[in-house]
């Protein structure tokens, strides 16, 4: 028995090529999710958005309601808070601690990955044991310890100690994401390297640290936002040298005992984001290239 | 993000963000202010005149750390400071003033490392005998130079054993009075009026009270309310103060303490009936909402804004009011009695407020003695009540008066004080009659949770039963007093819970030197 099939005839003017239709499906499975995205993202950053309504508000407006904007937006906000706050010194500060420590945190963190992601050796799984137990341990547990030994080690009264401090921790997150990228790279690029005569370091520094571009980006981003935003580490550490004071502690010291300037303190807030806002566009597709890297595993 | 023609680049997001504020803020209809027009923005115009010191002061270059919380004395502390580094032009003065909590960081961490401050005002939170017996601090009056003019100025309660006084040296000076009333009624006008409530008429007694904060909520419509407490910072010393007004033989500023029978009696009746009263100004609605979650900032903030008719709080926050809210309008009024009688009056340990001590290691106790010198002087003392325009009184009353001639302080204050002097009655102190109180407070400990965290809890309803919990609150302070009196005994002091007890106190006149030599 034979069967015909006959070609099913279209009307290319009415219905549209399967081609069509899925360009069309993805419109509006794109539109869809973007209707259940925005609300959401605008969720997410009402803080934000709040913070800069508030910078330019009075201090009575911030608490008069939920209103966005209001009538006069005072910008003066600003000017006191650079004047106030001492954010041109704080920003040197700022600066100084975070370009460090990122610099000496990145480093250390590579090194580490490279050796828990490429090599084998005795008690390696305690070792990531340890650094992921590590994660649960409060800040707060840690401070008087830290402000012991920068004090012992006489680095308490200047800004290579809060440096010091903050490029320290166990930075499990950076250590585990360049143990993840070394241990995927080929082996034969190592072979390679040691036939052509470089040692441990030179394979580490120029072979595969350049590869490893992303996790580098992630690692920036990551230990400055830590560096940046820290609060209690720097403010424990420059209690006695108001003058070493980073952004968030400077900030901080707006506060007073009954009257707060909130504005001014949203101002400066405000301020002390641009860097770290500046950073991650530059970054950010290094950073999304890695996070992506690592889900992928 | 790059080369895709439909997708938005990084640069075309940020120039549409850019965009859309703008047009956002034009649309809005918002003027664009750059100069700073508050008028507390303006510096406060001081008198201080610096007299020459009567001490060798550093000739080189120095960094003279102070740390205190601000407040009240900020105004006249930075007056000081700015007039005494103009007259000592090689002392800079580290002035940092940050709050209780910034100070009690400062100073417990910077012992450790030897980096404390070379004078802080002392916090709650750091006892005086600590700070002694540890060698944070060192003697005032062996340092300030004219120390023994201003002993003979300042009143006897101003250097008590145990709270100024240790080892019979003065290691703790008080810069203000403590006589000031922590709690009364601060009323906006508007919204009174509004609800046609006249404070004098209609808020005579507790039910009036309740009344009125009644009327005011309903009044405003879900956007004002009657009645704001800071309930996350002193529920249960805002719960004692109401209870003063009933007559309870105690106050917050005793903790409950009662110098008739020597008994902590925050089970007395007065604070249950205070207690409901509160609960019936929640169960009418007439609390602002979440106003057991506010701080003292947090309602002083709000109350320009009109959410509320009433505040009970203190007078902390008149200055940041007359900058931020230069238009908005309030009156003063004491809190009523339950049957509305106004002469009810509130005990209080005349001890002084703001001690100020010097550290031990500080590298210029000179600076220290030369600066304590004349805040403590009459002269000091009087730019103090000038410069904070009343909001700090001076321990030496005539003072008060004194720095009134030919200087108009702002009216809520001379309301406020005025407050003070009709309801303030100092209370008899243990150490006074025996500085071995001394080694007593040494061994106290403070019961946990406390008052405040009780009565918060309560009006949370995390704490169902309030009778039970503060009869519970009031055994444990009595055993903790009990067992630091055991403590002290041990050890050899000479006392007893007899001590406690005043016979001869009367709640309505200020307990005085006579008082304690009639025992």
């Amino acid at each position: 028995m034979t069967t015909t099939v006959e070609p099913r005839v279209t009307d290319p003017e009415r219905t549209p090529s399967p081609r069509t239709w899925r360009i069309r499906r993805s419109h509006l499975r794109g539109a869809a999710i973007t209707i259940i995205l925005i609300p959401l993202a605008l969720i997410w950053i009402y803080p934000f958005i709040w913070m800069i309504s508030t910078s330019v508000k009075t201090n009575i407006e911030v608490f008069s309601g939920l209103g966005l904007f209001p009538e006069v937006v005072r910008l003066d906000n600003y000017v006191r808070a650079w004047r106030e706050a001492d954010i041109g010194r704080n920003l040197l500060n700022s600066l100084f601690v975070t370009g460090f420590s990122v610099l000496i945190a990145v480093i250390a963190t590579a090194m580490l990955g490279y050796v828990l992601g490429r090599y084998r050796f005795p008690g390696k799984r305690v070792i990531i044991g340890l650094l992921a137990a590590a994660v649960f341990m409060p800040e707060g547990y840690t401070i008087i310890p830290i402000f012991d030994l920068i004090s012992k080690m006489g680095l308490s009264d200047s800004l290579w100690g809060v440096t010091l401090a903050e490029a320290g921790g166990t930075h499990v997150v950076i250590i585990l994401l360049f143990a993840g990228y070394f241990a995927q790279l080929p082996n034969e690029l190592e072979e390679s390297a040691r036939i052509d005569g470089a040692g441990f370091l030179r394979i580490f520094w120029w072979v595969y640290l350049p590869l490893a571009k992303p996790v580098i980006a992630t690692g920036i981003i990551l230990q400055f936002m830590h560096s940046w935003n820290d609060f209690l580490l720097p403010l424990v550490l420059t209690l006695s040298r108001p003058e070493l004071q980073t952004l968030a502690v400077g900030i901080y010291s707006l506060r007073g005992e009954y009257n707060n300037d909130w504005v001014t303190m949203a101002a400066a807030s405000a301020i002390a984001l641009i860097p770290i806002i500046t950073l991650f566009l530059f970054l950010q597709r290094y950073f999304i290239e890695s996070v992506a890297g690592a889900l992928k595993g | 993000m790059t080369g895709h023609p439909s997708q938005l680049s990084r640069r075309d997001l940020l120039a549409l963000g850019l965009g859309l504020s703008s047009v956002a803020i034009g649309a809005a209809g918002c003027q664009v202010q750059l100069t700073d027009d508050r008028p507390g923005a303006k510096e406060a115009s001081g008198k201080i005149k610096i007299p020459d010191p009567l001490v060798d002061l550093p000739t080189e270059d120095v960094t003279f750390r102070y740390v205190e919380a601000g407040g009240p004395s900020l105004p006249y502390t930075t007056a000081l400071f700015k007039a005494y580094q103009e007259k000592h032009p090689n002392i800079t003065i580290d002035h940092q003033h940050n709050g209780w909590p910034a100070v009690n960081e400062k100073v417990t961490l910077g012992i450790r490392n030897g980096s404390a401050p070379d004078i802080w005002h002392n916090p709650a939170k750091i006892p005086f005998g600590t700070a002694v017996t540890e060698g944070w601090i060192q003697p005032v009056e062996d340092l300030v130079p004219n120390f023994a003019d201003i002993k003979k100025e300042y009143p006897a309660e101003s250097f008590v054993p145990g709270t100024h006084v240790f080892n019979d040296k003065v290691y703790l000076m008080p810069l203000a009075s403590n006589r000031s009333v922590s709690q009364y009624i601060t009323y906006d006008l508007e919204l009174f009026e509004q609800a046609d409530i006249d404070s004098e008429r209609d808020l005579a007694s507790w039910d009036d009270l309740r009344s009125a904060a009644k009327k005011l909520t309903d009044a405003g419509k879900g956007k004002s309310f009657g009645v704001m407490v800071p309930g996350a910072q002193r529920m249960g010393r805002a719960l004692q103060q109401v209870a003063a007004t009933a007559g309870w033989l105690s106050s917050e500023h005793l903790g409950g303490m009662c110098p008739k029978n020597g008994e902590y009696i925050n089970n007395a009746p007065e604070m249950i009936e205070a207690l409901e009263f509160l609960q019936s100004l929640q169960s009418d609605g007439s609390f602002f909402p979440g106003t057991m979650g506010l701080d003292g900032e947090a309602v002083g903030g709000r109350m320009p804004s009109q959410v509320a008719a009433m505040l009970l709080e203190g007078p902390w926050f008149f200055d940041q009011w007359a900058a931020d809210a230069p238009d908005w309008k309030f009156d003063l009024i004491r809190q009523p009695a339950p049957e509305g009688a106004t002469d009810y009056t509130e005990p209080y340990y005349a001890t002084g407020a703001q001690g100020l001590v010097i550290y031990a290691e500080s590298m210029y106790p000179e600076i220290a003695a030369d600066i304590l010198s004349y805040m403590g002087s009459r002269e000091g003392q009087t730019q103090m009540v000038r410069l904070t325009n009343g909001n700090l009184r001076s321990v030496i009353e005539e003072v008060n008066a004194t720095a009134q001639e030919n200087f108009e302080l702002s009216p809520p204050v001379v309301k406020a004080g005025t407050f003070a002097d009709e309801q303030m009655r100092a209370a008899p102190l243990v150490a006074i009659r025996n500085p071995a109180d001394v080694q007593v407070t040494l061994e106290h400990k403070q019961v946990k949770p406390n008052v405040n965290e009780i009565v918060q809890g309560i009006f949370t309803g995390q704490v169902k039963d309030g009778k039970k919990a503060l009869q519970e609150f009031n055994d444990k302070q009595n055993r903790a007093l009990d067992d630091a009196i055991a403590a002290a005994r041990k050890k050899g002091a000479d006392i007893s819970r007899a001590d406690y007890v005043f016979s001869n106190w009367d709640p309505a006149k200020d307990y005085t030197q006579g008082d304690y030599e009639d025992l």
